[in-house]
Parts: C-alpha cells; sequence; structure tokens
C-alpha cells in the first residue's frame, strides 16, 4: 500500500464509538438476582432503539485518486463530504472471489476491535452493489518502501526509529493475539508529520496467505519465516491461532528482522533469485545476516536474533524493545524523526513534481455501468396453467417483470380426482395435487387390452402400438401424461 | 509473598462483589461516573488475572472456584452485560475474556456455566441475542454469543425462543459490522449442531424459509450471498430430509432460486445454480415444481448455453452443469393442464 498527502486525523477523532453512552434514566436492575422490570428480554423489537447510525456510502466521500493497487482491490485517497477528513479507503470487489464471505467478515470484526496509534486504524466498512468499501486511517508519507525507491536505503539511525515503532505496534497486535504475517516495509506506513504505523494487517493479509495455497503467490516470499513456510496449509493454522501457543507471532519477529535488512541495503536478503524457487529454500539455509563494515554491530546483532530460526528461542517484540540497536536509537529519537520528516517530505515534493502520487487502478469502481446486465438473463417464465399469477409471493423486483404468453384458459369446474380416475384404477388423494403416471396407466390400459384381444391380428396391432408409444415417448418425455391427462378431460370439453 | 500485594488484595469473592457494586452504580448518571468506571475497569482486570493468570502467576484452581461460584450467586455475567456499553473498551473485552473462559470451564463433564446460563439465569443468553441492538457493544456480544452458541444445550435454547427470529432483522441492519456479525451468529445457530437444527427446520420449516428467501431477495450483495451460502449448506445436510423434501417441493423457493441465476453477480449465480441442481436432480419433484422446470425448459437450455461455469475450474460443477442440461432436455415439450 503506497499512500501520499496530508494527515488530517487527530488522535481523538479515532475513537469510533465513545466508552461512555448516554445513560438511560430508567434501567437499573435493583438487586442482583431479580431481573428489572424495564428490562423485558423477552420484548421484541420493532425498531432499533439505541441510536444506531446509518452507514456510509460512495457518494458520502470524494474519492481523489489511487494511492495503491492491490489483488484484492485498490486504495483510494478519499475526502469525506461532510467534515472534510481524509481517509484511505481499500476498495474489495467481492464477487472477484469464490471465498466465504463470512470468514471475511470475521476479518474485519477483528480489525474493528483493533486501536493504537502505532497501526493504521479502522473506521468503517460499507457495501455498495458488489465492493466492499473499507474505510481507513490515511498516512500521506506513504511506505518506507517508497522513500527505497528514492533514496536506495535508509540511515541506521533512522532505522533504528522506525524499527521500534514497528515493534510496538507488533507489541499491541500481539497483546490481542493478533498477527500481522506480512511485514515488510511497503506495510509500513508514514504520516507526514513523520509517524510510524503498520497497515494492512487483517483483511488483506489474510486473504493473500490464503490465496498462496489456493492459486498463485500473491506477495513475495522473501520475508516469510520459515516455519511459515514448512506448515504452510491453513487448517493447521487456525488450530494454531485458537491454541494461541505464542509461537505464531513470532513470524513477525522473523519479517522485522528482514525488513531491517531491507531498509539499511535497499533489498530483503535473496531477493536476486526468483521467489519461486527460494521460498522452499528459506527453510532449509541457515538464515540470512547482514554483512559489511558500513554497518554497526549493534543491527547486526539486532538481526541475528529476529532471524533466530527457531521461533520459541526468537525474541519476542517486548524484548526486541530492549535490545542496544533500538535502545541506543533512543536517545536520538527526536532528531531521528526530524530526519525522517525531511526525507518524507522531499520524497512528496519529488512524486509531486513527477506527477507520481497516482496510481492507476486495477478495478473501476463507481461507475453504474459496470457489469451491466449478465448477458445471459433469460426471463423466466412463472405463470401458472391456471392462469393465476404466481408473483405475489415474490418481490417487487419480479412484479415489474411483465409475464411472457399467457396460456389457453381451461374450463374450471371443480372435478373430483377420485371419481374420474377411478375406472382406471390410479389412487389419487384428493388433498393433494393429481399426479398421474401416464405411462402406467396408458401401458396398464394397453395391457388389459391385449389381454382382450382375441384375435393373433389384434394382439399383435395392439403390441406394435406399444411399442410404438414407448418409442413417442421416449422422443417426447410426457406424452403419455399428456394424453392420459386429455383423455381426463374429455367429458368436460364437449 | 503478601508484601508484593500491597494495594488491598481481594479475595476473588471480594473482587466479584465490588465488579457488581460499581458497576451498577454506573447507572447514577453523577460526576463520579468515571471513577466508577475507572473502578470496573481495574476489577475486571483483576478477575481476568485470576482466570488466565499474568506474566508472573498461573492460574490457580482453588481461586478459579471462588470466583465462579461467587459469579454466579451474584448474577455477575448479568450484570455485566446489561451495563456493558458503560464499560470501557477494554473492559469491554475483559468482560468477554471472563465470560468465555468461565463457559470453558469444566468440572467432571459438566460446564457449570453453562448449566447456570440455561437454568438459573437465560435473561444473560437474552441480553446477548439483542446486542445488535447497540452499535458500540453489538460485536462483543456476538462474539460472547458464538462461544456460546458451542455449547448445544444453548443452541436449544435460543431456537426454541421467539428472540432467535430477530436474528433476521439484525442481519439487515445497515451498518456492516452488525448486520455481518449477527450472520455469522446466525449461521453458527444452525451448522454447529446439526441434530439440534433438524428438529427445529422441521417443525419451523414456514417461518424459516420465508425468512430465509426474504434475505435471499435482499438488495444487499453480502446479505445476498450469505443467505444463499447458508441455504446450500442446510440444503445439502442429508440429516435435514424433511426439511428437504419440504423445500424442493416449494415452486415458490424454485422461483427464487431462478431469479438467483439471473443476478449479475456471477457468484450469486453460481451460488444459485449449486441450489438449483437439487431441484433437477430431486427424484420425485412435485407437480407445481415440474410445471415451471417444463414451462421454462427452452429458457434454461438457452440459459446453460451461456452460464459460464467454466471460470470457476471446478470440474464437479462443469458435470453437475451437464447432468442438469441433460435432465432438463428430458422434460417434456408438452404443456400440463389442470
Amino acid at each position: 500500500m503506497h499512500l501520499a498527502g496530508n494527515i488530517m486525523l487527530s488522535k481523538g477523532s479515532l475513537v469510533k464509538s465513545h466508552p461512555i453512552s448516554p445513560v438511560p434514566p430508567s434501567a437499573l436492575p435493583s438487586s442482583s438476582s431479580s431481573s428489572s422490570s424495564q428490562l423485558d428480554p423477552l420484548q421484541t423489537i420493532t425498531s432499533l432503539p439505541e441510536s444506531i447510525s446509518m452507514s456510509s456510502k460512495p457518494s458520502d466521500f470524494i474519492f481523489d485518486y489511487c494511492i495503491g493497487t492491490g489483488n484484492f482491490g485498490d486504495v483510494y485517497k478519499a475526502r469525506r463530504k461532510d467534515s472534510n477528513t481524509i481517509f484511505a479507503i481499500k476498495v474489495i470487489d467481492l464477487d472477484e472471489s469464490i471465498d466465504d464471505i463470512n470468514q471475511l467478515t470475521q476479518e474485519i470484526h477483528l480489525l474493528s476491535r483493533l486501536r493504537s496509534p502505532y497501526i493504521t486504524n479502522y473506521f468503517e466498512s460499507f457495501i455498495y452493489q458488489w465492493n466492499m468499501y473499507i474505510v481507513m486511517e490515511y498516512c500521506g508519507g506513504g511506505s518506507c518502501s517508497d522513500l527505497l525507491k528514492l533514496y536506495k536505503h535508509v540511515p541506521e539511525m533512522i532505522v533504528s526509529f522506525i524499527l521500534r515503532e514497528v515493534l510496538k505496534g507488533l507489541q499491541y497486535l500481539h497483546s490481542e493475539h493478533k498477527v500481522h504475517r506480512d511485514i515488510k516495509s511497503a506495510n509500513i506506513l508514514l504520516t507526514e508529520k513523520a509517524e510510524v504505523k503498520l497497515a494492512d494487517f487483517g483483511v488483506s493479509g489474510e486473504m493473500s496467505m490464503t490465496h498462496i495455497k489456493k492459486k498463485t503467490f500473491v506477495g513475495t516470499p522473501f520475508w516469510m519465516a520459515p516455519e511459515v513456510i514448512i506448515r504452510g496449509d491453513k487448517n493447521k493454522r487456525e488450530e494454531n491461532e485458537s491454541k494461541d501457543d505464542g509461537y505464531d507471532s513470532k513470524v513477525d519477529i522473523w519479517s522485522t528482522g528482514i525488513t531491517a535488512i531491507e531498509l539499511v541495503t535497499g533489498r530483503p536478503p535473496l531477493s536476486q533469485y526468483n521467489p519461486f524457487k527460494i521460498l522452499f529454500q528459506i527453510p532449509k539455509i541457515t538464515p540470512p545476516t547482514l554483512e559489511g563494515v558500513q554497518y554497526s554491530d549493534n543491527i547486526k546483532d539486532f538481526v541475528r536474533y529476529c532471524l533466530i530460526k527457531e521461533p520459541s528461542f526468537r525474541p519476542s517484540a517486548s524484548i526486541l524493545l530492549k535490545h542496544h540497536f533500538i535502545t541506543r536509537g533512543r536517545r536520538n529519537a527526536a532528531s531521528a524523526q526530524n530526519q525522517l520528516f525531511l526525507m518524507i517530505s522531499k520524497k512528496n515534493d519529488y512524486l509531486r513534481r513527477h506527477g507520481k502520487l497516482e496510481r492507476t487502478p486495477n478495478h473501476l469502481i463507481y461507475e453504474e455501468e459496470q457489469n451491466s446486465l449478465a448477458t445471459n438473463a433469460v426471463e423466466w417464465n412463472f405463470q401458472t396453467m391456471t392462469g393465476l399469477p404466481a408473483y405475489s409471493d415474490l418481490g417487487p423486483q419480479v412484479l415489474n417483470k411483465t409475464p411472457k404468453v399467457i396460456v389457453r384458459e381451461l374450463p374450471k369446474k371443480n372435478i373430483d380426482p377420485m371419481v374420474r380416475t377411478d375406472h382406471v384404477q390410479v389412487q389419487v388423494q384428493s388433498s393433494s395435487p393429481i399426479q398421474i403416471n401416464g405411462q402406467e396407466v396408458l401401458f396398464g390400459c394397453l395391457e388389459n387390452l391385449y389381454r382382450r384381444a382375441m384375435t393373433e391380428g389384434a394382439k399383435s396391432d395392439i403390441a406394435s402400438l406399444m411399442s410404438d408409444f414407448h418409442r413417442y415417448e421416449t422422443q417426447q418425455p410426457g406424452l403419455c401424461d399428456a394424453l392420459v391427462e386429455e383423455f381426463l378431460h374429455v367429458p368436460y370439453k364437449v | 509473598m503478601s508484601f508484593l500485594f500491597k494495594r488491598n488484595p481481594k479475595t476473588p469473592q471480594e473482587l466479584v462483589r465490588a465488579v457488581c457494586e460499581s458497576v451498577v452504580k454506573l447507572d447514577s448518571n453523577s460526576d463520579s461516573t468515571k471513577r466508577y468506571q475507572d473502578d470496573c475497569s481495574r476489577y475486571l482486570k483483576q478477575m481476568k488475572g485470576i482466570l488466565v493468570g499474568d506474566d508472573e502467576n498461573m492460574p490457580q484452581p482453588d481461586q478459579i472456584s471462588y470466583l465462579s461460584q461467587e459469579v454466579y450467586v451474584t448474577d455477575c455475567l448479568y450484570l455485566l452485560i446489561y451495563h456493558l456499553k458503560k464499560l470501557d473498551f477494554d473492559a469491554r473485552k475483559d468482560v468477554q475474556l471472563i465470560f468465555s473462559n468461565l463457559l470453558r470451564r469444566q468440572i467432571a463433564n459438566k460446564s457449570p456455566t453453562v448449566d447456570y446460563l440455561i437454568n438459573s439465569k437465560p435473561e444473560i443468553i437474552l441480553l446477548l441475542l439483542k446486542g445488535p441492538e447497540s452499535q458500540s457493544t453489538g460485536l462483543i456480544c456476538g462474539q460472547i454469543l458464538r462461544d456460546c452458541i458451542k455449547y448445544d444445550s444453548i443452541v436449544k435454547f435460543i431456537l426454541g425462543n421467539s428472540l432467535f427470529w430477530n436474528l433476521f432483522k439484525y442481519v439487515q441492519i445497515p451498518i456492516f459490522e452488525l448486520s455481518t456479525d449477527s450472520f455469522i451468529t446466525l449461521h453458527d445457530l444452525l451448522t454447529t449442531h446439526k441434530s439440534v437444527v433438524i428438529g427445529f427446520l422441521t417443525s419451523n420449516y414456514d417461518q424459516f424459509v420465508l425468512n430465509v428467501n426474504k434475505l435471499i431477495q435482499s438488495a444487499n450483495y453480502v446479505t445476498k450471498r450469505q443467505s444463499i451460502r447458508l441455504l446450500s449448506e442446510l440444503v445439502t445436510e442429508k440429516e435435514n430430509k424433511e426439511f428437504l423434501t419440504k423445500y424442493f417441493d416449494d415452486p415458490t423457493n424454485l422461483k427464487i432460486i431462478m431469479l438467483i441465476l439471473n443476478d449479475k453477480s456471477k457468484n450469486l449465480q453460481i451460488e444459485g445454480f449449486h441450489i438449483f441442481k437439487f431441484f433437477i436432480a430431486k427424484p420425485k419433484k412435485s407437480q407445481k415444481v415440474l410445471d415451471i422446470l417444463t414451462k421454462n425448459k427452452e429458457n434454461f437450455i438457452a440459459f446453460f448455453k451461456t452460464f459460464d461455469i467454466e471460470s470457476y475450474q471446478d470440474p464437479n460443477a462443469i458435470e453437475e452443469r451437464n447432468y442438469i442440461l441433460q435432465t432438463i432436455q428430458e422434460l417434456p415439450d408438452i404443456e400440463r393442464i389442470n
């Protein structure tokens, strides 16, 4: 995700619902055991009592331009019309994936429960047509990978500052039992004030993970911890999540180590190889190290700790926050942040001058005519034979469809099926619609005829009639049914 | 060791009572509300500590036992859920954690909290069921409720209560999180404990199908897709035999599914197909269903000519499509008279 522009959000506005809502004066259960009279849980609702605000619509926003593209949708810089607040809105085409939507929505619910200054906060989601709009905090400084594109690498002092913020973000996520799973410089976002925030956890992260096994590789595997590659299958992962054995979060630590190398050298280790070929090498080879005299011992040691192969020996985010590389940098934090601030504004100036802030979205949104009517729309015929349209029990969407052909009217007399069908020995219950097995009846009759036939000639003619009926029935399924039906109606037609 | 606990160490019983007392005081609209709110948050944290332990202490079984006993006696959970929206953001999460933890507690194959909920204080479950009516706490209630749904006795209780039907309204709330969360609850209720659901579906066929069909015809894409998927899951469950027979004999259901086949969304079409195929494959079709199928024989043939099922790369679906098409071609070309 790449973002640019100006941060417009104060921390106060991050809180979506205030902890204290107005207290209804009445409701107060007097004692613990008796249920209060004001509260009647059995009462069914007619309307939703508590002030439930309506969800937003795309038209509540002005979509400035696309700031990032992804496999599951694009990210737009958008401005809310009523408040002029800027957001990053991710638009996901739900019709692209056959996956269970419940899984995706559950991810969003998890997102909505996270609030921290170290992550890009979630505000709301809404559906329009088949697109899902996820409204997130907007970071105007772009991502750390944007910095690398312009500056090739980031000074160690600033890396120490960035990684401290990243570790704080991870500390928060892990305390909420959430694993990011996709830490890399492209997912570390910056505000224009040079604040550092983790992005793209949850939804997109989870989705790209499940996507890896299903179709093709979406991301690049350079940042993946060895244990992720070894136990790639989803069931196992979910099992681990529910057990919460604490090791799962260690995958983020590995990725942080890779990101440290990426930030100071400009790219992750092994990136000279084809990601598809290197993937299964990662668990086999010794962990990458940071080499070169230009790098301090502190950062090399930090990377070594992050890239411990055995997840249970790999330190947690809290422990890494006490590492020398991080604590030493803390003294210079203010100056590091200041330098980062300058790097960001220089980069944004450059991008603005070259018109590179905008990206071309992969998907079109907000266009009514997209996916116009499916080409194979067929107009169904729901007209019943009795002439009674059966539309009444369907919604209004059916009502405006004009019925096709009006079938011929039949004389409606009350026929007692028992009486009319007695002589062909068909048992029909009068309460249920008449159901006659035409073939059974017809061939039964013909067999009777055959037995009644007194000459060989008659017998053979009847036999050939039977075989003819059989042939026509195969060609015209239902012929016998229809014929028997006609017989039954004869007396009433004349 | 007691010197470590500088600030008045409370026994589990005292703690539970303290929570109950301060949570009730949150009602009074006074300046001290904030103080009681902080008290609640602190006590809840300590309760959580007793139940799950912290960095230094492992949870102690006897302490947990004292705490749970006191929770049942004081109806603490009821008070906490009732006042949930007056607690602060993190305290609400702690309530969820405490609730879920107590739910999981087992003594000799029995779940005392589940028994307590069913036999002593079912009002708690009903409060949770009405959770989506509050925007600020709906998701927390949903989460707790789904933990409850893991126990079949609770599912049985909910399915037998008229409040269950409110879920069909909640899933249409115009707030994305609330509606989708309610749908997951609805889904879990109907799919987690199949043996309980069989009886429910059989005796509530009409009301249930009416409600689900309404959702399928919703204008909201997600509601449509979730409800068709839910229906798909229910109709592929062979144990629901009576429900299945009724469902596939009802021409109204067929019409609704046929409209889904015509939907603009490809995914909805596919989902619709996976229900439609059963109407065709059912050996003994009702006359009314057969009539609609026969009447639309040509339409179906035209439809399946362009129905894009190949792009889903599901060999089963293509095979099924071929079978369906063949069965349709064997339908009579002669109209039936009534």
